[in-house]
Parts: C-alpha cells; sequence; structure tokens
C-alpha cells in the first residue's frame, strides 16, 4: 500500500477536490468504537465487572504505551490513538470473560508497540487486535491446560448481574438460568457453550448414522434407516434441545456463555446497521459472508463416512425426518459463534478485505467456508470466523490482483 | 453506473436568474432564422460566440462538425446537474424555459434526431414540473435518473442511457448521441427568438455572506475580468480563495487575470483552508467503491508515484515501460470527477496523481 515517505513533494500541491469528505481516519475508527459500545455494555451486564475491569487495564496500557511511543519517537508521531483503543475494543470483545486480566493488559499494551514497529497505522495487512484474540485463545488453553484450572463457560446469575464475580461459578445440571442461592450463594453458573453442544449433537448423530444398519432394499432410497434407529436420533435430539440447550430468545438475547462482544446478536445488528450507515461496513459484504458461512455449515453438518455409508439419497431421508432439530441446532451453532461479530466487527476494520468488488467477493467466501471448517472441527475453542479472516487478511492485494475486473470503460475497446 | 456519489438535490431554492428577467422584458430584435447549410449553421455558431458552455462537453459547433451526414439516434438534453449544489438547469428551466425550447426545436430541425430525451434529476421536483409542462405540446421523451455525482458526465449519461462505452473526453457523436447543455439550447433560443449573441451566460456564484447565504445565479459578461465581476456583486476578495466550476473538480483561479469563459459555469469565493496532510493508506476501500469507471485508484497513485521516481532517476526506459502497461493504460478512463479524493479518509491526491499519470500515459502514447 501507499505510505507516505514515497509520496513526492509535488503531489500536495492544492488542486481538485477542494473539499473532503468529513471523515478522516479518527471518526472512522471511533464510529466502530461507539458501535461496538452497546455490545460491551451488554456484556458488563451479563459478564459482571470483571470484564469492565479488563476493558479499562486494557485501555489504559494501550494508551499509555501509545503516549510514550508517540512522545519519543518519530515514527509514533503518526500513529493515532483512536485506532489503538478500537484495536483494544476488539481485542476484548473477542476475549472469554474469565481470561486474566494481566494477560489481556499485556496484549494490549503490545498492540501500539507492534503498530509502531511495522511502520504506523495503515500500514498493516493483518490488523493486530485480531491476530492478538486469536493467540491469546492459544495462550489461555495452554495455560489451563498446564496449571488445570478450569473456568469453563459461564454467566452471571441472574440476581447478580453487573456486580458479580464470572470466576465464582458453580455447575449447573439442567439448563436453566438460575438465581444464587439456588448455587450455594456463587456468583455465577457454569454451562455448556451452546455452539459447542450443538456441535456435539451432529457429531453424535453422525456417529449414529455411520454405525446403523441399512434396511435391504427399500422401496424408498430415502428411507433406509430402520425405524428403531429413527426413534432412537429423535429421543436424543429431544434430550438435547429439551435439557441441554437454552431457550432460542435466551440465546438470541445474548443470556448465554461466550466471548464477551459476540453474545448479544440484536446489539450487534445495531451496531452493523450503524456501521453501514456511515458507509464503513458493506451490507453485502456481510450478507455474503454469513451466507457462505451458513452453506458450509450445513455442507459439513455430518462426517463423510457417515454420508459415504447411507449415500446421498439415504442422507437426504434421514435429514429431512429430523428437519426441524437439525435446524433449530444450527441456529445454537450459529448465533453463538463469533461469525456475526466477525462479519460486522472485523470486515469493518479498514485493509481486511481486498478493494475490488470481485476480489472481495471471492475472498469472503473462502474465508467463511474455511471459518465454518474450523466451527465444526474445533466447535467454540477458537473465534474460527476471526481466525479464518485472519489467515486470509495478508493475502487480500493477492485476491484483487487475481480476480479484479478492469474498468468497465476497458472493455470492448 | 456502479460508483459515483448520490448528493441529493440543492439544499436551496434555487432563485431567479440576476438581470434575466430584466433582460427578457427588453423588446429584441425579430427573430433570426437559423441557415439551413450545416457548414453555415457551424460558421453562425462560431459568429455569435456560442463556443463550449459545459468543461466536460464538447461544444455544440464540434458535435455538428463530426456528425456529418450521418443521422443521430437521441438528441440528449442534460438537464443535470454537473456538479453538487448546482441549479442552473432548474433555475433555466423555472426563468427561460421558452428559450430552452425554441434552442432545442432549432437544433433538432438541423440533426433530425430519431428522438429528443431530456435527462433529468429524479429529486427535482421543480424542474420535473417545469418540462412536465412544456412538454404537453411535444414529444420528448423525460428521463428522470438518480442524480449520483459524475451521473451529468456524458461518459456516464451515454453508458446509463444507452448502456454505450463513450471514451473520456470524446465528443458522444461518435456513438451517434449528441449531448447538449440548457446554456446552449438558451443561448441559440434567445439568438432564434431575439437575434442575440452569446456575450452574457448564467454563473452561479458561491460567496456565503449575510446579505446572500445561499448561492446566487446571475449573468456575467463573457470576457469580463473575474475580479470586476466580483467588485460589482460585492464579494470581497482579499485574502480568498477563488474556485471555478466546483469544488469537486473545478480549479483555482486568479481572479485579476481570469477572465469569464462561455463555459463559467460557478464561482466559489471562500476563505482559505488548510490542507490535511496526506497519510498512508489504510485500505478502506472507499476510493475504489465510489469510482463510477470502477478504477482502483490507489492503485495508479502507486504507478503515479513509481513512475515519477523513475522519471526523477536516470532509468527512462523503466518509465516507459511502465507508462504502457494496461495497469497504467486504465488512468485514460479516470473521468477526473475527484470523488476518490474527496472520500479518502487518509487524505490521499488521488484524483490529482490519477490526471497526472493519465496525461504521461498520453505523452508516452504520442510519443511512440
Amino acid at each position: 500500500m501507499t505510505s507516505l515517505a514515497k509520496l513526492n513533494p509535488p503531489a500536495h500541491q492544492p488542486s481538485a477536490p477542494f473539499i473532503v469528505w468529513p471523515v478522516a481516519r479518527r471518526e472512522f475508527y471511533l464510529s466502530i468504537q461507539f458501535a461496538l459500545l452497546p455490545a460491551i455494555v451488554f456484556a458488563v451486564v451479563v459478564f459482571g465487572w470483571r470484564v469492565l475491569a479488563m476493558l479499562i487495564c486494557a485501555e489504559i496500557a494501550a494508551i499509555t504505551m501509545h503516549a510514550v511511543l508517540s512522545r519519543f519517537t518519530r515514527r509514533g508521531k503518526a500513529m493515532i490513538y483512536t485506532h489503538t483503543t478500537s484495536a483494544v475494543v476488539i481485542m476484548v470483545a473477542l476475549c472469554e470473560p474469565f481470561w486474566p486480566t494481566w494477560l489481556v493488559t499485556i496484549a494490549a499494551g503490545l498492540i501500539p508497540c507492534v503498530v509502531w514497529l511495522i511502520g504506523g497505522t495503515g500500514r498493516e495487512r493483518i490488523h493486530v487486535a485480531v491476530v492478538w484474540a486469536v493467540l491469546l485463545q492459544v495462550v489461555t488453553t495452554q495455560m489451563a491446560y498446564r496449571t488445570g484450572e478450569e473456568h469453563g463457560s459461564a454467566i452471571l446469575a441472574r440476581d447478580r448481574l453487573v456486580m458479580g464475580d464470572i470466576r465464582n461459578a458453580k455447575d449447573a445440571p439442567l439448563y436453566h438460568w438460575p438465581v444464587s442461592s439456588e448455587l450455594g450463594g456463587d456468583d455465577a453458573v457454569r454451562i455448556a457453550l451452546p455452539q459447542q453442544v450443538a456441535c456435539e449433537s451432529f457429531d453424535e448423530i453422525s456417529q449414529t448414522l455411520r454405525e446403523t444398519e441399512i434396511r435391504p432394499d427399500p422401496t424408498d432410497r430415502t428411507r433406509v434407516l430402520p425405524p428403531t434407529t429413527r426413534a432412537a436420533l429423535q429421543a436424543y435430539l429431544d434430550t438435547v434441545l429439551s435439557s441441554r440447550l437454552p431457550a432460542i430468545e435466551m440465546l438470541i438475547a445474548g443470556f448465554v456463555p461466550g466471548r464477551i462482544g459476540c453474545v448479544c446478536v440484536p446489539l450487534l445488528i445495531l451496531g452493523g446497521l450503524y456501521l453501514a450507515y456511515r458507509y464503513i461496513l458493506r451490507p453485502k459484504s456481510v450478507l455474503l459472508f454469513l451466507g457462505a458461512y451458513g452453506v458450509g455449515t450445513a455442507m459439513l453438518l455430518f462426517w463423510p463416512t457417515a454420508i459415504g455409508h447411507l449415500g446421498l439419497l439415504g442422507m437426504w431421508g434421514a435429514a429431512k425426518s429430523m428437519a426441524g432439530e437439525l435446524v433449530t441446532l444450527l441456529e445454537y451453532a450459529f448465533f453463538n459463534s463469533d461469525v456475526l461479530f466477525a462479519s460486522i466487527f472485523v470486515l469493518a476494520l479498514p485493509g481486511t478485505q481486498p478493494l475490488t468488488r470481485r476480489g472481495r467477493r471471492v475472498f469472503l467466501v473462502c474465508a467463511a467456508l474455511l471459518a465454518a471448517m474450523i466451527d465444526r472441527l474445533n466447535a467454540g475453542n477458537l473465534p474460527a470466523a476471526t481466525a479464518s479472516l485472519c489467515v486470509f487478511m495478508p493475502a487480500a492485494p493477492m485476491f484483487d490482483w487475481m480476480f479484479a475486473k478492469r474498468s468497465w470503460m476497458s472493455r470492448g475497446f | 453506473m456502479k460508483g459515483g456519489l448520490y448528493f441529493g438535490p440543492p439544499g436551496w431554492a434555487p432563485m431567479e436568474i440576476e438581470g434575466l428577467s430584466s433582460v427578457d422584458k427588453e423588446a429584441g430584435k425579430a427573430a433570426e432564422a437559423l441557415p439551413e447549410d450545416r457548414q453555415a449553421l457551424i460558421g453562425l455558431l462560431e459568429s455569435i460566440g456560442l463556443g463550449k458552455t459545459n468543461p466536460t462537453l464538447p461544444s455544440l459547433a464540434e458535435q455538428l462538425h463530426e456528425l456529418g451526414a450521418r443521422r443521430l439516434r437521441a438528441l440528449v438534453l442534460n438537464l443535470l446537474p454537473t456538479q453538487p449544489e448546482f441549479a442552473l438547469s432548474a433555475a433555466l428551466s423555472e426563468a427561460a424555459i421558452q428559450d430552452v425550447l425554441a434552442g432545442l426545436d432549432a437544433i433538432q430541425k438541423h440533426v433530425h434526431a430519431r428522438r429528443i430525451i431530456v435527462a433529468v434529476d429524479r429529486h427535482d421536483w421543480r424542474l420535473r414540473r417545469s418540462w412536465r409542462r412544456a412538454n404537453r405540446a411535444r414529444q420528448y421523451v423525460i428521463t428522470k435518473l438518480l442524480n449520483r455525482y459524475p451521473q451529468a458526465h456524458p461518459t456516464m449519461l451515454i453508458w446509463t442511457l444507452f448502456a454505450k462505452r463513450l471514451p473520456v473526453g470524446r465528443s458522444p457523436v461518435r456513438v451517434n448521441r449528441m449531448i447538449i447543455d440548457p446554456v446552449t439550447c438558451w443561448a441559440l433560443g434567445r439568438y432564434v427568438r431575439r437575434g442575440e449573441r452569446f456575450a452574457r451566460r448564467p454563473v452561479q456564484v458561491f460567496a456565503p455572506s449575510r446579505a446572500h447565504p445561499d448561492p446566487r445565479l446571475v449573468l456575467a459578461e463573457i470576457g469580463e475580468s473575474l475580479s470586476l465581476l466580483c467588485e460589482r456583486l460585492r464579494i470581497p476578495l482579499l485574502n480568498r480563495q477563488v474556485i471555478v466550476n466546483g469544488l469537486l473538480s473545478g480549479e483555482e483561479v486568479d481572479p485579476v487575470h481570469f477572465r469569464v469563459g462561455p463555459d463559467t459555469e460557478s464561482i466559489t469565493v471562500r476563505d482559505k483552508l488548510i490542507a490535511e496532510r496526506p497519510s498512508p493508506c489504510f485500505a478502506c476501500g472507499w476510493c475504489v467503491d465510489v469510482c463510477p469507471t470502477s478504477l482502483n485508484p490507489v492503485n495508479l497513485l502507486d504507478l503515479a508515484e513509481r513512475a515519477q521516481n523513475a522519471a526523477g532517476g536516470t532509468d527512462t526506459p523503466a518509465i516507459g515501460a511502465l507508462l504502457h502497461t494496461r495497469e497504467a493504460k486504465e488512468s485514460l478512463h479516470c473521468v477526473g470527477c475527484g470523488l476518490c479524493s474527496y472520500v479518502c479518509p487518509t487524505r490521499l491526491p488521488l484524483t490529482q496523481q490519477t490526471l497526472r499519470l493519465r496525461n504521461w500515459v498520453v505523452s508516452a502514447e504520442q510519443a511512440s
């Protein structure tokens, strides 16, 4: 990308246009923070004061480091504060609420340093905050593995919102949202991630289908499953949907465990609408990414071995017999993942996708399919959509180069 | 058109053109008949001073000359504002529509176009109302277009109306269409109806003051010094910037030496602004999104910088090779609308460098 150092002096001479759009870099990043603010506030309500502490500590660390760099170095003067603060907000939004604050603070303090090292704001081909969020996930997983300290996924009890401690959690046998007295005075309830439960259910169904005996010579090839298998699958799905997963309205409203900024669907959509109104987010990109992710998830719903065992027609018949339950499980897998967050806030960050229309389309489809694959293989353990965009981001200019059409004026001459 | 930017209709009510109404009331000469012969008409247009009345459009005489003996498929009267906040078309349609119609009919008598299209802004209801009334006794096709700037540019207009690719800077007659602007029609109509030469033209003046917070439409003498015009209009010029033909794609001029020409559409007088310092591109993609011809302006900026660096050194063959690449030749399709620089959040001089690259490419092609 073009750097200021390369610009030749005559380019600074005044000429048309003599007016500029009032949105400069600062307003660009401020808008992203502003759009993300409601989702973060909601996370403070559901996950408690630790989230607020994490955000404040991270912001202070990053701003201090930024101030030092911009005070004492020449390159640091070209950096802008809103870029640093928005990077921190994005990173915190992708963290899990029980992660150690000191670790997130150190990571936040390093953001301005890395931006400074690569040449200042606008020189990054891959967004530092997004990379940091993925790396933090790996580090915290390793730390939990070594220390044996497992927090799992949790939300605060109904009467401990905002002021409760998310780490003071207790397991709950059934999925409902308890009050503190039901937890023996603890602040939070530890429950399974809906996305993980959904993916485990898909695995379980695949396992059953793979091991089932096919009916010999059925007249209708879509009905190869014996009635006993169908009944067993139906009973399993009923158990999962009734006792292991929250109500769908709780999932949509965001009263479920998950990453800090990714749980509340309406507020994420609200932020996306605001960004689209400010022209920062391209709605078509979001829809394409979500659509490709949905198609990818649907394609990878069952194991290839199960499909091979039943055949395509047999699998179609099996899926049809439990279509309603599968769609419901897909909803849990979709809304509890980070895909909505990534498609709105990561794609809103400048430089995260190719510049040209066709390059962008191919890029988004590829990234979404990879995200669906990661999510299916590693449900909930990694922010799949964010990680997938991270993988593709450095290759964005290549997509421009390979797939960009020439100007429509060039064609036909 | 995929790119462009919608600015909406002017945010001010177009007033009458200062000086026009009094001229209209004067008793004119007898009506003048236009010569039947094409060459004689071209000569007449030159003799009455009716030249290029729009910065992006060839003059009527040039278009007639290029047309030759061909039959025209369509004659387009372009009433779309050429810049945001321009209201010249609306004001002419309101105040002097009979002159405009007379001019349009006179041109049609010569070119015998199969149809006459009047392109109007979809959201300018005053303009639409005026032309709906005027069209009751005529057979014009009134086409309502969404005026995404630079929709009024001939290349964009031909693409939107006829899906034909008109190379930038070429005459629309190349694709068997003719585009005329309302000022040409108005001037020709005045000659036909009153025998008046094209000595004055309507100009939009943006110089916000307490007395005139909105822009003004005035009749300016062609050839009149800009400083004299401003003095007449009581616009102070000291330490102020004067921009001609719009803020998005116009040019800054010296008011003492600059004279109002037939193609001077607007004059803006404002306090000088401190330009923001450009910073590195952070790949937001806005310039690519708004470009009406689907160029990649930041890529062209890079090419221009590389070409300039190569030219500054000793590697002359390198710049030659660079300017003959397909990427560099894309700059020939830049219409110079200025939108890429306008929207750039990092304030990069994208339009300026693209136009510079275009000039180098043209020079390189001519040299080879």
